[in-house]
């Protein structure tokens, strides 16, 4: 049976990795006896969720700004 | 003035300043880093002219010179710390967990699933989790935003910052660990 770091180590395994059958069942058992560790569970998706749905609202460069790094390659590229 | 292989020298600001730019902001969350890594990664391009070769597209070539500028800014800030977490991993996760393993305090920023759901919409969550993202380490919070905001495979994160895919689970975890550390104490305040 594993302890809660050791969990913990798992439920972030689980979201970039495959875990093993018996990792999985471990995992399982472990959450569902376990309210912290369930709660970091839940935790980790909750973060993994905000930032899916960062909005990227496209920042764009000023006019002045491209500009200056038109004037700036041109006097390098002579 | 010459188009050596294909390049259109000329054109690069208008074609492709934006698109760089945003792409640095999403990874620095600094516009005025980014503005210097884009006009870097431009003269950088135009002084290695010659060694274009042409089985790239010039945007592909120029995001790989704009990825190379952002890794080196990276790597110049964060060395000492990020080394420092992965030598460290037992002791830094010391204030989190007893020797027996088990939890040392049982604070949490989610108290139910209903909460959970609310926080996803919160723009001040959202806010605070900016801030505390931000407070990791560079190599690790990159690879956090490579992971989940741009959903990028780990094979291609591990190249992009020269780490191993072992270490950059530990840093994966870690981030997790200290981001609900941080978002605990921030949502108590």
């Amino acid at each position: 049976m594993f302890n809660c770091k050791k969990t913990t180590r798992l439920v972030s395994k689980k979201i970039d990795q495959k875990l093993s059958f018996f990792e999985k069942i471990s995992l399982k058992i472990h959450l569902f006896i376990c309210p912290p560790c369930a709660t970091f569970k839940t935790e980790t998706d909750v973060i993994s969720d905000c930032l899916k749905t960062t909005t990227s609202n496209t920042p764009t460069l000023s006019e002045e700004k491209k500009e200056a790094m038109k004037k700036i390659l041109n006097s390098n590229s002579i | 003035m010459a188009n050596e292989n294909n390049l259109d020298s000329n054109n690069w600001v208008a074609n492709y300043a934006n698109q760089l730019f945003a792409f640095a902001v999403v990874r620095t969350k600094n516009q005025a880093l980014s503005e210097d890594l884009v006009q870097d990664t431009f003269l950088s391009a135009l002084k290695s002219k010659e060694k274009f070769k042409g089985n790239s597209s010039e945007k592909t070539w120029l995001y790989a010179i704009l990825k190379n500028k952002i890794i080196d800014h990276y790597r110049k800030s964060s060395t000492k710390n990020e080394q420092n977490i992965l030598d460290d991993d037992e002791k830094n996760t010391d204030n989190i967990f007893a020797d027996n393993g088990h939890w040392k305090n049982q604070n949490a920023f989610v108290s139910s699933k209903d909460e959970a759901s609310k926080l996803v919409e919160s723009k001040e969550f959202h806010e605070i989790l900016e801030k505390c993202l931000s407070n990791l380490p560079l190599k690790t919070q990159l690879a956090f935003r490579y992971k989940h905001i741009d959903g990028l495979e780990t094979e291609e994160i591990c190249k992009e910052l020269d780490i191993t895919a072992s270490n950059y689970w530990v840093l994966l975890h870690r981030a997790r660990l200290s981001l609900k550390d941080c978002l605990t104490k921030n949502k108590m305040r």
